[in-house]
């Protein structure tokens, strides 16, 4: 008896070279991938490298570009997350596909409710069903039970009962433990093995390496848009993950400037937000690009935007240049003269359906008011025109234009021209550079790098680790709602980075 | 499968494209103009002496209240709610002020300048109507179009039951004199609807808080995040409006020459048509103070003509809604325009 | 909100939201009893529920719309115009079954319009419905040439007045089958439970596959044509239809659905027990009011209060955006 050569139809996906882009962006280049029956994949990648996306086209969620996939032989192109369900691939969210109006049991057969006289609902014999797959699953939870009521941990419970329903043979599960309990936790990772047991296929998305290490029998690691390498788990080591995660020669030139920063302008003591943001401190300096890391649900966004009183925190303090700040409100903040841009422009830093000299000037107008807050027509044209010049905001008609007709790049231009109008003294910026081409992005960096010159404090708030090490004077490293490191610029070191950004202070 | 356009770096939009949407916000924002034209121009056709100087004058006098109680209204609407109110500001200040200077035993009945004592207390009557609407949007955090609903029911209620349904006549002659009287020959009515529809013209369209107005339309959290006082703004667009049908409320009254608590009974659809007809959309951030001008006098326009064109009231009503929904899908036809652009792939991740 | 993911905290606030309809309803017949201790003869009862049902049934109906998010402003004008034809064709001949199916039907056609502007062009709820009130109102009207129309047929006194085995109205009974369907059709029917879904993420809603445009589109078309069926059966009862009939109703169907727990913003309230409760609370407070005599035009100003405080309390459970 020979060695047993792993047979073809034992690949229950193959996907070959795989392209995305987005407006122009190359977001996947030459993606390919083989997943096992039973086999548990983790699928790990900076932010910004391309998992979801990937994700979303084996879901059916997003069309790919170029490319093939076959799943148990036969050629699978769904047109549709509905029939990448049928086929049996089930994609678990983040924010998970419930309705906290309806039961647990209610939400399970969602799409097919079991009948029973006259044709309506037969909830005892669903109640029961319900029950018996939740046990399956070690879930304890009633069938009768509210979704509204249930913690994280037992509404994904239900998501993957829901998918095991559906007859799923691909489960993708998208960074599932971020909220999570340790017991939750474990609950979850018996079931994947058990799952994968039964030949149902996994797929795990995760930047929690030692739990990608525990779970999958094989890893994949994704890196700006490529598939690095696929190999089996016991092949790998951990170290060895996370220099192919960032392994990229720095070759790319940033512009970095010499830079003499000032006295501290703003400071963050111990500032709390229920399960999100723990103890966070951080202070920055005039003159100063203070660069801040983290992966996905590190709390980055979810700590300026507590700050800035988009949303609220519940303990900590803050100071400005030396005074502690009582109003955390964007009108306050923005009198004197700190600036936030969020990381979803489209959302909350645009009028979409306005023209771009009016979104640019939205924050400036009442700077540039004449008498009985009359707007200064002339202002806002010298300013905006101003800001598109420097900026090279590429339009035909500030006036005429709407933003939202603008390339994504141009809108970024648009809402940091917003707030650059309002001349801040401190510049919180989240992913300022998402979604724009790498000219762009230079003439920002060399923008940022005037503004330091002139004394404004800089955030900035980034997933792309090259960047930051490129441009920043330092950078702050955040793990699971905590400040897990930081180092300065001479310090700066991929790995080093990565490796608090997962594990947290070491 | 691309959306149209939106991919091509900005600048390279070519001159068909450009004349396409132009047209399309066009008719999207000054829908009135298509409508208001034709009509008037097939009036002066159909209906003998209606090009006289005296009835265009007359015209003006008809709209003026409907053009300043619509001017408040627009502010509500631009900010993508309703006010239904207006009607219980007019009819509460109208018997309020009446049964202030009614020579037949009002309080200040004898007084020369009762009167005028009686217009403030009407304007006060709309601002605290308005104060409580305000109050209900943006700190009980109600739906507008109930709030306004609920205030309705109660202060025409109470105008009711007040008065009984009675009528309070005998109003003084500088009083009545408001709808019919003119200085250096402009008919009063006329030169309130100018200072009106000037205050609020550029109220809208010139200060920084009518930038905020649309800017609120648009979107709350954008507004917010970029520093604007939404609560604060909202607010005021009430007060306004109520401010506003309180004013629009003196002229009527002033015109029936007695308070009646039903007096704007069937007001409503000619205000909310006025503004909708006149290009201000409920989708929020977008209107225009000369198109709800515009949109008053025509309906006034529609009115007249269509009664004398032996049309019952209730007909030209559904003319009315008709035209409201015309408009309305004209607009739905416009927003797609831009929202295919807007609907991209899912983001770069 | 309570929505967080977490245990169950039951506080006074919880209780009052679950229970308080029905203290309300307790309290207000224990007030109204205490002033005129007629109010809970079971002639007023039965009274009472007469004067429910058209309402009711219209409620139905608009439970329906307001669980996907939706609101129809039209159902007043529906009762018009739905009462008025079928006076005129009973009148004219028409026999019972038949005037039933017109009525549904006439409503049903109004609803069919709301939801196609609604549902299909995505056109705002508010100023649709605004605008087909109008519109409906004024061709009811022209129709009727602004003539009171008068039930003179067998029809009308059959609905006004037939009482099975002598006590019951046939009104009420129609009530009941109505309600009770409207309830059974929300919990036990898959439609039923789409809605809810609908109502609480519609997004989600989307990604599942339920046909989110259709479901609302068939919300409008079962609002009309109760709120035509409400009109058959409210016209018979006052005898003699206005062209101010059922003027207004719509936000008496409104507040009494808010009152019973439908929320404006969707996804929440039930038809048996939330808005029929809803209804007979509303009801009462107007079969009260004329018991004391009340002055005729405060009840305008109560059924304001009502429809104030009963959305006020909704508000204050759910977020909004200042509109």
């Amino acid at each position: 008896m020979g060695e047993e050569v792993p047979a073809v139809s034992e690949v229950l996906l193959s996907i070959e070279d795989i392209e995305k882009s987005f407006s122009g962006v190359a977001v996947l280049e030459c993606v390919s991938m083989k997943l096992k029956k039973g086999s548990v994949l983790g699928l790990v990648g900076e932010n910004g490298a391309g998992k979801s996306t990937l994700m979303n086209i084996l879901g059916g969620i997003v069309p790919r570009d170029n490319g093939s996939m076959s799943l148990a032989g036969s050629e699978y192109s769904p047109n549709g997350p509905i029939e990448a369900a049928r086929k049996g691939i089930v994609f678990i969210h983040q924010e998970l596909n419930l309705f906290t109006n309806l039961s647990v049991a209610e939400n399970m057969f969602l799409e097919k409710y079991p009948r029973g006289i006259a044709g309506g609902i037969a909830y005892k014999s669903m109640y029961s069903e319900a029950q018996r797959m939740l046990r399956a699953l070690g879930e304890t939870v009633s069938p009768r039970a509210l979704v509204a009521d249930l913690p994280m941990g037992t509404r994904q419970m239900i998501e993957i009962s829901k998918a095991l329903k559906e007859d799923a043979k691909i489960i993708i599960f998208d960074e599932p433990t971020t909220s999570l309990s340790t017991k939750e936790k474990e609950r979850l990772f018996a079931i994947i093995k058990d799952l994968s047991s039964q030949e149902v296929s996994i797929i795990y998305i995760s930047h929690m390496l030692d739990d990608v290490f525990r779970l999958c029998d094989e890893i994949a690691v994704l890196r700006d848009g490529r598939m690095i390498t696929q190999k089996a788990t016991r092949d790998l080591s951990k170290d060895q993950v996370i220099s192919l995660m960032v392994g990229r020669e720095l070759s790319k030139l940033f512009p970095y400037v010499e830079k003499s920063p000032g006295k501290e302008v703003l400071r963050f003591e111990d500032i709390s937000q229920g399960k999100t943001l723990h103890n966070i401190g951080l202070a920055l300096r005039e003159g100063e690009i203070v660069g801040l890391f983290g992966l996905m649900g590190a709390g980055r966004s979810e700590f300026v935007k507590a700050i800035f009183g988009v949303d609220k925190f519940d303990s900590g303090e803050v100071f400005f240049k030396g005074e502690k700040v009582k109003r955390f409100d964007p009108s306050t903040w923005i009198e004197n003269g700190v600036a936030l841009i969020t990381e979803n422009r489209r959302e909350e830093g645009l009028l979409l359906p306005k023209s771009i000299k009016d979104n640019l000037v939205l924050a400036h107008l009442n700077q540039i008011k004449g008498p009985l807050n009359s707007i200064r027509v002339r202002s806002e044209n010298s300013a905006s025109d101003r800001v598109i010049e420097q900026l090279r905001i590429r339009t035909y008609d500030k006036n005429e234009q709407q933003a939202v007709m603008l390339s994504g790049g141009n809108q970024q231009k648009t809402v940091i021209g917003k707030w650059l109008l309002t001349k801040p003294k401190v510049f919180l910026l989240d992913e300022p550079t998402r979604g724009i081409d790498v000219g762009a992005k230079y003439e920002l960096y060399n923008h940022f790098n005037d503004l330091a010159l002139d004394k404004t404090a800089i955030l900035f708030i980034s997933s792309e680790m090259e960047e930051l090490m490129g441009v920043c004077d330092r950078i702050c490293v955040m793990c699971r709602g905590r400040i897990a490191g930081e180092l300065d610029r001479g310090k700066f070191d991929q790995e080093t980075i990565l490796k608090l950004a997962i594990e947290g202070a070491m | 499968m691309h959306p149209r356009g939106s991919a091509r770096a900005a600048g390279e939009a070519g001159y068909p494209d450009m004349i396409m949407s132009n047209l399309r916000r066009y008719l999207q924002e000054k829908p009135i103009n298509l409508v208001f034209l034709p009509f008037v121009v097939l009036s002066l056709i159909f209906i003998p002496g209606f090009g006289r100087w005296q009835n265009l004058v007359n015209i003006l006098v008809q709209s003026a209240d409907l053009s300043i109680i619509a001017c408040g209204m627009t502010f509500v609407i631009m900010n993508g709610g309703i006010d239904f109110s207006v009607v219980a500001v007019i009819n509460l200040g109208s018997i309020v002020g009446a049964s202030v200077m009614t020579r037949d035993g009002g309080m200040l009945g004898s007084s020369p300048y009762g009167w005028a004592v009686a217009i403030l207390v009407m304007l006060i009557v709309g601002l605290l109507i308005g104060a409580v609407n305000g109050i209900a949007v943006v700190k009980l955090k109600m739906p507008s179009f109930i709030a306004t609903m609920g205030t309705q029911l109660v202060f025409s209620g109470l105008a009711l039951v007040y008065t009984q349904s009675v009528t309070i006549g005998d109003l003084p002659d500088s009083f009545t004199g408001i709808a019919e009287g003119s200085i250096a020959y402009v008919p009063i009515p006329i030169l309130m609807t100018i200072a009106v529809v000037a205050f609020s013209y550029y109220l809208l369209h010139h200060t920084v808080f009518g930038r905020h107005v649309f800017a609120i339309g648009t979107s709350h959290k954008v507004s917010y995040i970029s520093g604007i006082h939404v609560k604060r703004t909202v607010f005021t667009l009430f007060l306004l409006s109520g401010f506003l049908a309180a004013l629009g409320g003196t002229i009527m009254t002033s015109r029936v020459g007695a308070g009646m608590p039903a007096l704007a009974r069937e007001m409503l659809l000619d205000i909310v048509a006025a503004v909708i007809i006149g290009g201000t959309s409920i989708a929020g951030g977008r209107g225009s103070m000369i198109g709800t001008l515009i949109g008053a006098v025509f309906i006034i326009v529609l009115n007249n003509s269509l009664k004398l064109l032996g049309i019952q009231w209730y007909i030209i009503n559904v003319f009315k809604g008709v035209l409201v929904l015309v408009v309305a899908f004209l607009d739905f036809v416009g927003r797609r325009g831009h929202r295919s652009h807007g609907r991209r792939g899912a983001s770069c991740e | 909100m309570k929505a967080a993911a977490g245990g169950q905290d039951y506080s006074a606030v919880d209780f009052f939201y679950k229970y308080g309809l029905y203290m309300v309803f307790v309290a207000l017949i224990a007030v109204f009893t205490a002033l005129n201790a007629t109010f809970i003869s079971a002639a007023n009862i039965v009274n009472l529920l007469q004067q429910s049902s058209s309402a009711s049934i219209a409620a139905t109906g608009m439970v329906c719309v307001m669980l996907t998010g939706g609101i129809d402003l039209t159902i007043g004008s529906i009762i018009y115009l739905s009462a008025a034809v079928v006076v005129m064709m009973t009148n004219a001949g028409l026999g019972i079954l038949p005037a039933l199916v017109v009525s549904i039907g006439i409503g049903a056609a109004v609803g069919v319009i709301n939801g196609v502007m609604i549902a299909r062009f995505k056109l705002v709820p508010i100023i649709v419905t605004l605008a087909m009130m109008f519109i409906v109102r004024g061709l009811t009207m022209a129709l009727t040439e602004i003539k009171m129309q008068y039930f003179m047929n067998p029809v009308g006194d059959f609905i006004a007045r037939y009482r099975v085995f002598g006590i019951l109205p046939v009104i009420v009974i129609a009530m009941a089958v109505v309600v009770i369907a409207g309830q059974l059709t929300l919990k036990y029917t898959a439609f039923g439970r789409h809605l809810y879904a609908i109502g609480n993420n519609p997004v989600a809603a989307r990604k599942s596959g339920i046909a989110l445009d259709l479901k609302t589109f068939i919300t409008y078309v079962i609002s009309g044509s109760l709120a035509g069926l409400a009109g058959l059966i409210g016209g018979a009862q006052v005898g003699g239809v206005t062209t101010t009939y059922g003027s207004g109703q719509e936000f008496l169907v409104i507040s009494a659905c808010v009152l019973g727990g439908v929320s404006l913003f969707g996804g929440k309230g039930k038809v048996l027990p939330g808005a029929f409760i809803g209804v007979l609370i509303v009801m009462s407070i107007e079969n009260g009011l004329v018991m004391v005599n009340a002055n005729v035009y405060l009840y305008t100003v109560v059924r304001g209060i009502i429809i104030f405080l009963a959305v006020m309390v909704d508000c204050m459970r759910n977020k909004s955006d200042l509109r």
